[in-house]
């Protein structure tokens, strides 16, 4: 666990009940509601030690009640509260939407600004571990696509926290997804670069700002979350044989940070889009359209690449799993064909 | 004795300290086995791998059991090297309980390569082959029908090099050598041994070479470099009396042929019905990797070749 | 009505298998889990082994299971839970195939793509899901096809006390009642839903008095009993098959090992589970069936023998059957 020094390092779980607890010390109007999120700690730890801190009246187990509790976040949001809701699984979200996308994202327009919600719902994303399709999705490219609802996705413990005390003082609906394989659970394998040192003292990280999480000059990749530490593991490798990879850490979808993309690829001309979500309609198309709108500034030396889900859902069996969710090896290959001599 | 130890590879990248798991034995104690053949399935972290034997003979002891897990180099099973019949089929037995035969070994390696085969989108066409002009010559050089349909396969792939190779992952890929494979019938499951450059020898040749190769194959001293990369595969059920049949692809090869018994039948020639003795030929093809039309042209030539006794 | 000689033999023998398959579960389970097979550091791995992933089993609720399905025919329809095992079995799905699924083997019932919580065999008619309350629309929608067929066949929608606080539970019971039709919905009620006991998830104590709200008959089974189950279940079908129309039957079961594997269960006392062990409804159902005759040492060695001869026949077709190949993966998404 943390030591009280500046050098400490936390896992994204706990860097993500910190952020919780400090925002909840500093203001009584925040609550968390969701399901075993109190005597359990959150089924991926986000909301671990709450319970004995803050009670059941402010940290609340709830029925397996979506459309209910979501609903009632919406509710004690419009009333002044700042309530932080968790949908278990993104996966679960089906049973209820309507209250997101119909209600949540849209009363602050359809009320001309006048109604604030500022609600966080904590979700827990992506696979890798074989829970099959209704368990392992990431599913960020369907939220960012309605209007009003802000998309957050940390890649690792000291972006986890600043952005979560960012999206609980922010006054709108903010998503926040959070990735399963790089929470630092001790009961799933996960990529250790995600687990790091976490300054103790409160701390906000704008949304809108991608970070370069690693400088190259020859292939920029564009990629969130899990696929980060993927990433920054290929590069490392490509390292090895000459090929300076720059690879550039979204953070944030929804404000999306057009310009730090459109930068990097300006410099290297080359672009691979590594992204766990499934490939069309999504994220990795939104991004070439970043590129296609500037190709008067931004000059490409290859065809764009996406690495995604191929629009399978995510199959069980370990192989079949591995095949269809883009791996470190997977990333490196797109990398070689982007600088291959020719291309 | 020899030991069958775990491979250094598969652990390469784990961390220090980290064990393999042993998931399934797919032998058990006793069993033949053949060089080369996958005897367990293992697992490192996230990396599956087979351990497969090193030479033929029988596996004297499982040290590693199911479920447990082992170092890097740790001693998996024990090897008693030699010769003897492959398969592990029971032999046919009075005993009044029903007979149960394990997918292990062979019979293990064949229902996974069955598997694998039958979900290919597979065509099959076929010919009658009236054999009048050949069978004189296979009394004189006391050939087999199966010894002219290798010599006509082996020419006719030559002109038709679209049948000629493999399905891989993102290609077809026709090969240059004519490498024909002949299906052969153990006790228990079936071998294909390859003949190589099958179009540059000549019938007696590849008669000789065919005869030998299935004898090795039923005795068990078939090297295990035998049967790997066939360009194309025949098989042939005529000696049990079959007319003809679909044989399962031998993947990832594009196409088989599958041989019918040379038999008397009744045919049409010059509009007149006359005796003559015929085979049916049933080509099947993977359609992903060739399309109808170049299938059935090769197989036409085939016939004519055949029927022509062009060989 | 009681259960015949040959129903109680089925339900004995059918209770042991399922006991049997689940509990060999736990430990197959954990290979390629623990330490020294795994990632440094971590205590447990969830990716790991032959049977990676999420693991829900159903030892201690086998009555619920065999109680209904000793009532059905392979053309009625079941739709089950993320803890899908007993159902399965009971129901009829080949032991060799599910489990060859649960390994993600080729020679599965969906050649590896659906795994534990999403067991599909239409031959048996058999589904369901690992998203909490999602078996009773489907359930209804049989039902309404067996109405407008003519068709006297049912449909059983299987979910947890839990998941009677989903919106489908309450959205799929109007509709049954409001079209009659012949849906048997039966909460199994382990009291637990992952760490949220009962009393603190539901505004009512028994989910039977839920029924009247839905224009059906309620049922409370009070006993994790195969005999009460089959009694009451066979009353709800009889009721349906017969255009009688839906029931609601709430069912007290136990669950003997945790809500998933590998959890460690900080939330339930201790004692609780060993407790639930001493109710134990197998060795409740030999005893009831010894004491009419049914049953007798010779007989039970040999379903004993017979059962677990199937579930290592099971286990052992799955470990030595093909993994299926990577490029499956992108098959079947369409038809």
């Amino acid at each position: 666990m943390a030591v009280a020094t500046k050098e400490r390092t936390l896992t994204m779980a706990q860097a993500i009940s910190e952020a919780i607890g400090q925002e909840m010390e500093r203001d009584e109007r925040v609550f968390v509601m969701g399901e075993d999120i109190g005597a359990y700690g959150g089924i991926f730890s986000a909301t671990s030690g709450l319970l004995d801190r803050f009670g059941p009246d402010r940290i609340m187990d709830t029925p397996i009640s979506e459309a209910g509790f979501i609903g009632a976040a919406i509710g004690a949001a419009a009333q002044g509260m700042r309530p932080i809701a968790e949908l278990m699984f993104v996966d679960f979200f089906g049973v209820c939407m309507d209250q997101i996308y119909n209600h949540l994202a849209k009363n602050t327009y359809m009320s001309d600004g006048n109604v604030k919600l500022p609600v966080v719902i904590t979700t827990a994303i992506g696979g890798g571990y074989s829970d099959a399709a209704q368990h392992s999705q990431c599913l960020y490219g369907t939220f960012a696509h309605v209007p009003g609802l802000k998309i957050v996705v940390p890649s690792n413990a000291y972006d986890a926290k600043g952005l979560m005390i960012e999206a609980i003082r922010d006054d709108n609906p903010v998503m926040f997804f959070f990735h399963k394989g790089i929470m630092g659970l001790p009961w799933m394998s996960y990529f250790e670069g995600s687990t790091t040192a976490v300054p103790d003292d409160e701390y906000t990280i704008p949304f809108g700002q991608a970070a370069v999480a690693r400088e190259g000059g020859d292939v920029t990749i564009v990629t969130l979350s899990q696929m980060v530490q993927k990433a920054l593991v290929a590069a490392e490798q490509l390292a090895a044989d000459g090929i300076s990879v720059e690879v550039l850490d979204l953070r944030t979808l929804v404000p999306l940070d057009r310009d730090a993309v459109a930068a990097s690829i300006a410099k290297t001309g080359r672009l691979l889009i590594a992204d766990e979500d499934y490939r069309s309609f999504g994220l990795s198309g939104e991004i070439c359209a970043i590129v296609a709108e500037r190709l008067d500034t931004i000059t490409l030396k290859a065809p764009v690449k996406r690495l995604a889900v191929p629009d399978v859902p995510i199959p069980y069996s370990r192989p079949l799993e591995r095949h269809v969710i883009p791996q470190v090896d997977g990333i490196a290959s797109a990398v070689r064909e982007l600088v291959r001599p020719g291309t | 004795m020899i030991d069958i130890t775990a491979p250094a590879e598969p652990f390469a990248d784990a961390g220090e300290g980290v064990e393999g798991l042993l998931e399934t034995w797919l032998v058990g104690e006793d069993d033949r086995v053949l060089a080369g053949q996958p005897v367990a399935d293992a697992i490192v972290v996230k990396t599956s791998f087979q351990i497969s034997t090193p030479c033929d003979g029988t596996l004297a002891e499982i040290v590693v059991r199911q479920g447990d897990t082992f170092a890097s180099g740790a001693v998996l099973a024990r090897l008693e090297p030699g010769e003897g019949a492959p398969g592990g089929g029971a032999a046919p037995s009075a005993r009044s309980e029903p007979q149960r035969l394990p997918l292990t070994g062979i019979r293990g390696a064949v229902a996974r390569e069955m598997t694998l085969a039958w979900q290919q989108p597979r065509v099959a066409i076929g010919v009658d082959v009236d054999m009048s002009a050949a069978v004189g010559l296979l009394e004189e050089r006391d050939l087999s029908p199966t010894h002219a349909v290798l010599r006509a396969v082996a020419l006719t792939l030559r002109e038709h090099p679209r049948l000629n190779g493999v399905l891989g992952d993102d290609a077809v890929e026709l090969a240059r050598e004519v490498n024909v494979g002949l299906a052969v019938s153990l006790d228990e499951g079936v071998i294909v041994p390859v003949i190589r450059g099958a179009d540059e020898k000549s019938l007696s040749e590849l008669a000789a070479e065919a005869r030998e190769l299935a004898a090795a194959a039923r005795d068990g001293s078939l090297p295990g470099a035998a049967v790997r990369d066939g360009t194309f595969t025949v098989s042939t059920l005529g000696a049990t009396g079959i007319d003809w049949f679909t044989p399962v692809l031998n993947t990832p090869q594009i196409a088989i042929l599958g041989v019918g018994r040379l038999t008397e039948r009744v045919i049409a020639r010059d509009g007149v019905a006359v005796v003559a003795p015929a085979m049916t030929l049933t080509l099947v093809f993977d359609h992903r990797a060739v399309d109808g039309q170049p299938a059935a042209l090769f197989l036409a030539a085939l016939r004519d070749r055949l029927a022509r006794c062009e060989l | 009505m009681d259960p015949n000689q040959d129903q109680l033999l089925w339900m004995y023998e059918t209770m042991l298998v399922i006991r049997d398959f689940e509990e060999r579960m736990v430990d197959v389970y954990l290979e390629g889990k623990l330490p020294p097979a795994i990632q440094h550091g971590l205590a447990f791995d969830i990716g790991g082994g032959p049977v990676p992933g999420e693991m829900h089993l159903a030892a201690g609720q086998e009555p619920v299971a065999v109680g209904t399905c000793a009532h059905l025919r392979d053309e009625d329809t079941v739709v089950g839970t993320h803890r899908p095992h007993h159902f399965a079995i009971a129901k009829g799905v080949p032991l060799d195939k599910l489990a060859a699924e649960l390994f993600g083997k080729a020679t599965g019932l969906s050649r590896g793509k659906g795994g534990h919580m999403h067991i599909f065999d239409p031959e048996h008619n058999f589904s369901c899901s690992g998203i909490e309350g999602a078996s009773m629309p489907p359930a209804t929608g049989a039902a309404l096809a067996y109405k407008k067929l003519g068709r006297d066949a049912v449909a059983i929608a299987f979910f947890g006390e839990g998941a009677a606080n989903q919106g489908t539970f309450h959205e799929a019971l109007n509709l049954a009642g409001l079209w009659q039709l012949p849906t048997v919905f039966i909460c199994e009620d382990n009291r637990w839903a992952i760490s949220v006991p009962k009393s603190k998830s539901t505004a009512i104590a028994s989910n039977a008095d839920r029924a009247a709200a839905y224009g059906m008959p309620g049922v409370e089974v009070e006993h994790n009993d195969a005999v009460e189950m089959f009694e009451a279940a066979g009353e709800a079908i009889a009721r349906a098959r017969g255009g009688g129309g839906p029931t609601l039957i709430e069912v007290q079961t136990d669950r003997y090992l945790g809500h998933f594997q590998g959890d460690a269960e900080v939330y339930r006392p201790k004692e609780e589970a060993s407790e639930l062990r001493q109710n134990d409804p197998i060795p409740k159902l030999a005893a009831q069936m010894r004491s009419v005759g049914v049953l007798d040492d010779a007989l039970d060695e040999e379903i004993t023998r017979r059962a677990a001869q199937r579930v290592t026949d099971a286990y052992q077709f799955a470990r030595e059957s093909p993994l299926p190949d990577p490029a499956e993966a992108l098959e079947h998404v369409f038809v």
